[in-house]
């Protein structure tokens, strides 16, 4: 196992990650081009907008700033960390919490730095009013050095941007790495994800650009005031200052500001989205479900006999690993069901039979009860804060989170049963020495048993909560369970439906025969 | 070369109907004289009667029962708005010109069309997005006559003798053997229902094509519920994919393919995880007509333009065929996937276009160029279905064929059968049954036809897939009655294993005989 990981981290790791960092930097150059015509762009005076825009983009500072801008991207893509297991929090505080994680500071330090660093540098391309922090003005015959807050509230924006890239980066679960459905050309799906990613973008950019006016309209006056007095700048009275409701009203501003977010973002997002693109390319169990269904020659390697003695190692090191996953799952499934099977708070056996007798007479009370246990004072303030209508809000249990997190890493197991399934049900036509009818038993028996206990689990779950059209779509991996628990019965239909005739042949076990009997009227 | 059907037995007279397929031949009976209206063991006899199938108004839902009708058209646009944001605004103006300026009518007609345009990327203005809706559906849903006919869907399980079919009244109706239970499946987003699908290698999940979104329906075969519970319908929605009007399973069960004739994607849909993959090409304006490959391998998507595409589903590379005389009207592939049947509009001829084995396929799919997935370049012609006027066998000149409307192979591709509309657009009143051969070479032979009862027409047909004593069509006819039509053959996939039994019997018996002798 761990000579696969090693194996993965030179041979396969660093080449993906270094083809996604490439093609990121290369798409940023005409992203920038873009950019830079949009930020010229001006109504009333298209040409000298366009002729603005012609000289920024010739100059030698413009492939400095560029430098500089792939610089920032090459740190915000390094520091990021994917996961293939999609992470679920219990509350929302820990959702939040998990931005505050030792590992991901660094990340998020880098995007706030970055965000501003390249607001920095879009400041250049945006004109004389947003350039340089300074600017000199005439008052009364005297030159003063005086503070351009525009310049300074487009940096801070852009600090704000990379914030919010990095707490809808984790708390979107941007860094989970969801396998595709179907298994189409790069292309394709970095076009579409990069088309789609434009409107989300946009959505995230709306909601920063509102926070960061209220907070620069709350707190704006005093950073002005400590820049000012850290820099030893005089305060000039001529211009309308920005943490006003008429400073803010200020399309232009507004114009400049949204764009900028939007570019961090933007460029951002797609190292994003080409990392999971080329980091979700054709793994082993994944390759083994297409290839179970989608290539007879292939299949035919697997259904192959070693030379010399003739054994089918192969099919049996298939078979076995798919098997061990399929079997790890149905047991910690199991153990999951008897926790909650134990919780579930059980009536006094003593009082049920007075009840049901009838004898009202006898009053509940006198029926012994068991000492309550003494409760760890942690538990009893977490109890107590949970009933607090603010705090609730955070402390509460997200619906079946328990359940997410037992199912958060099934991925692997729904490629083992869609690879077994086919592999076994190809069979019926294609294996030549019938290596594959020695194993059908345990494949139908644990296939069975860990269907059987999924459905279990799930009549066990309190029954899902009515979602109206106001909430947010679910996440994919929050349906993962659902794909696993749709996948095994397809899977028991598929088995099913080809060797129904033959159970006599297969010494199931009664109990076995007995779940499959309503796949073999189509009744389950 | 002279029509096809010129070669065809006589139709059957106009008192009679057709019941059956024995011994290669189309039996008819004189009316009367027919078996009651279920002649297979307990299949469920469904007739609509036309009180069931009222007919919905425009838009009209709970609300509409508490307010009074009399509301503007201003009104109702708001409504719409509300409902279904700026086209449904734009689109309720178009339904109701007559009660507003016309200029305003321009005007909304101008900016439906605009913001269709924009919803599908295309470049260029595509005829049919200036429709409403509602046109759309009519124009582009499988069943003809969408909008008067009684069914409005139909769609065998493919594992189980159960269908269900959607009725004018927006409800789905599920019908079983042997079960005189009919689940009645409504939710307020099932409207304009244009294609059913069931969930292959599952027996409950029934995909339902709606104005707005794909419901996905959970039918519990074993449940007593005549009402199934709304709140566990999976509503699949993406925006600008509206009207959805055509439905395909993977055969494996694993995906959903939904197209809208608006939206130049089709939508891939995991459907356990709600989340779908756009499939996008762009030319053509949107997808009118979707395929799958019975063995899994390809898909063929139609636009409501000349062309169609033939996707590969590995990779889901495409090659697009063009160059045809009008946009693809019915299309169905072999039961090995190797041979795309198809016709087209304003022709009244079939195609085919013969693809290679799955071995090829892969060994070509590795370099990505996007034409080898059939490898061939031109389609056969394979048979000319021009109308003709034939001699029924009561000497009356009846005439079938023409373009067609709908077509469906049986599941060993051993009959195919076609609905006709007249150059006049009127149904013709016959379906034609053809058998068939795939391989070597595709041909082509006609049958015979199915009739009804005088004055109906058929509207939808199909072939139900579990169906093992040779093939078993159904037919919507106009009159709301579901016939069955059984075809009693042997597969030739069967005859194979039935000599092979045969002759093992027949060594046996004379090995008993021998011994016996001695």
């Amino acid at each position: 196992m761990d000579s696969v990981v090693y194996w993965y981290k030179t041979e396969v790791y660093f080449w993906r990650s270094a083809g996604s960092l490439f093609w990121s930097i290369l798409c940023l150059p005409p992203l920038t081009v873009i950019y830079v015509f949009l930020c010229n762009l001006s109504l009333l005076h298209p040409l000298s907008g366009f002729s603005g825009f012609l000289s920024e983009v010739l100059s030698v500072s413009f492939i400095l700033l560029l430098g500089l801008i792939t610089a920032v991207l090459i740190a915000v893509a390094c520091t990021a960390t994917f996961t293939v297991v999609p992470e679920v929090a219990e509350t929302r505080l820990q959702s939040f919490l998990g931005l505050l994680r030792w590992s991901r500071l660094l990340h998020a330090l880098v995007c706030v730095l970055g965000g501003s660093c390249v607001a920095w540098c879009s400041t250049h391309f945006m004109g004389d009013r947003f350039s340089g922090l300074t600017s000199t003005v005439v008052t009364s015959g005297q030159e003063l050095l005086a503070l351009n807050e525009s310049h300074l509230f487009v940096v801070l924006s852009g600090a704000t941007a990379g914030l919010f890239h990095y707490a809808s980066f984790h708390l979107q679960h941007q860094n989970y790495l969801a396998f595709p459905t179907l298994q189409r050309d790069k292309y394709f799906r970095v076009r579409g994800g990069m088309v789609e990613y434009i409107g989300q973008c946009c959505r995230l950019m709306w909601l920063q650009i509102r926070i960061f006016y209220l907070f620069y309209w709350l707190l704006g006056g005093t950073y002005r005031a400590w820049v000012i007095e850290l820099l030893n700048l005089h305060t000039v009275w001529n211009t309308q200052p920005l943490d006003t409701i008429f400073g803010l009203l200020d399309i232009s501003l507004l114009w400049q500001t949204a764009l900028c977010s939007l570019f961090i973002m933007y460029t951002w997002g797609m190292a994003a989205i080409l990392y999971r693109v080329y980091h979700t390319q054709h793994l082993a169990f994944l390759d083994l479900s297409h290839l179970s269904q989608q290539s007879a020659s292939r299949r035919q390697e697997v259904f192959s006999l070693s030379q010399p003695g003739g054994h089918p190692h192969t099919w049996r090191a298939v078979c076995s690993a798919c098997l061990q996953q399929v079997e790890a799952l149905t047991s910690s499934v199991h153990t999951a069901n008897l926790a909650t099977l134990a919780s579930v708070p059980l009536q006094h056996p003593a009082e049920k039979i007075f009840t049901t007798a009838g004898c009202e007479a006898v009053p509940s009370a006198s029926v012994p009860q068991t000492p309550a246990k003494p409760v760890p004072l942690k538990t009893k303030l977490y109890s107590a804060l949970k009933d607090k209508p603010v705090l609730s809000y955070f402390l509460m249990e997200l619906p079946d989170a328990k359940s997410r997190q037992l199912f958060a890493a099934c991925q692997i197991q729904i490629w083992a049963i869609e690879a077994l399934s086919h592999l076994a049900a190809a069979s019926y036509t294609e294996d030549k020495y019938g290596v594959v009818q020695q194993t059908l038993t345990p494949i139908f028996t644990s296939l069975v048993s860990l269907q059987d206990h999924v459905e279990k689990h799930f009549k066990l779950q309190p029954t899902a909560v009515r979602r109206s059209n106001r909430d947010p779509p679910p996440q994919p991996h929050d349906l993962l369970r659902q794909q696993l628990r749709v996948t095994l019965k397809t899977a028991v239909y598929r088995l099913t439906n080809k060797f129904g005739r033959h159970f006599g042949d297969l010494q199931l076990s009664g109990d076995c025969m007995k779940r499959l009997r309503p796949f073999m009227d189509y009744k389950e | 070369m002279s029509s096809l059907l010129d070669m065809s037995q006589a139709p059957p007279p106009a008192d009679c109907i057709t019941v059956m397929e024995k011994d290669g031949e189309m039996k008819s009976l004189p009316i009367g004289l027919e078996p009651p209206l279920s002649p297979i063991d307990n299949y469920p006899v469904v007739s609509v009667s036309k009180d069931l199938s009222r007919v919905s108004s425009q838009r009209e839902n709970v609300k509409s029962a508490f307010i009074p009708t009399e509301r503007t058209v201003w009104q109702r646009a708001l409504h719409a708005w509300y409902d279904q944001g700026f086209s449904g605004l734009f689109e309720e103006i178009v339904n109701s010109k007559d009660e507003v300026p016309g200029s305003a009518a321009k005007v909304a007609t101008g900016v439906l069309s605009v913001l269709r345009t924009v919803n599908s990327l295309s470049v260029s203005l595509f005829p049919h997005l200036s429709l409403s809706n509602e046109e759309l559906v009519i124009k582009f849903a499988e069943v003809a006559d969408w909008l008067n006919s009684p069914v409005r869907a139909f769609a065998w399980h493919p594992h189980t003798t159960k269908f269900a079919l959607a009725l004018q009244d927006d409800s789905v109706h599920v019908n079983t053997v042997g079960s005189s239970l009919v689940p009645i499946l409504k939710h307020k987003q099932q409207k304009y229902v244009a294609h059913l699908a069931w969930q292959p290698l599952s027996a409950s999940v029934l995909a339902v094509a709606c104005q707005t979104c794909v419901l996905i329906w959970h039918v519990e075969p074993m449940s007593l519920a005549a009402r199934p519970s709304a709140s566990s319908v999976q509503v699949l929605q993406q925006p600008g994919h509206s009207p959805v009007t055509h439905l395909a399973w993977d055969p494996t069960g694993k995906l959903l393919l939904s197209a809208s004739p608006t939206d130049t994607a089709i939508m891939a849909w995991s459907v356990p995880t709600e989340s779908c993959t756009p499939l996008r090409r762009f030319g053509g304006g949107g997808i009118s007509l979707l395929s799958w490959s019975p063995e899994g391998s390809k898909v063929m998507s139609a636009t409501p333009s000349p062309v169609f595409r033939v996707w590969e589903t590995q990779k889901w590379n495409c090659e697009v065929w063009s160059q045809l005389s009008g946009r693809c009207t019915a299309a169905c592939w072999s039961y090995d996937g190797q041979v795309l049947l198809f016709s087209m509009e304003g022709d009244p001829v079939l195609h085919a276009i013969k693809f290679g084995t799955q071995h090829a396929l892969l060994s070509g799919s590795t370099s990505t160029g996007t034409s080898d997935i059939s490898g061939v370049s031109t389609a056969v012609m394979v048979a000319d279905l021009s109308d003709v006027t034939l001699t029924s066998e009561d000497g009356e000149g009846v005439r079938v064929g023409g373009l067609v409307r709908q077509m469906v192979w049986s599941k060993t591709s051993e009959r195919l059968a076609v609905l006709f509309e007249g150059p006049d657009g009127q149904i013709s009143s016959l379906v034609a049954i053809f058998k068939t051969t795939v391989h070597p070479v595709v041909q082509i032979l006609p049958s015979g036809f199915v009739r009804g009862y005088s004055g109906e027409v058929p509207h939808h047909i199909a072939f139900q897939p579990s169906f093992d004593k040779g093939a078993l069509l159904s037919v919507v006819w106009s009159s709301g009655r579901v016939a069955y039509i059984p075809m009693y053959f042997v597969a030739e996939e069967q005859i194979g294993t039935f000599q092979f039994q045969h002759s093992s019997l027949n060594g046996h018996g004379g090995r008993q005989l021998y011994t016996g002798l001695t």
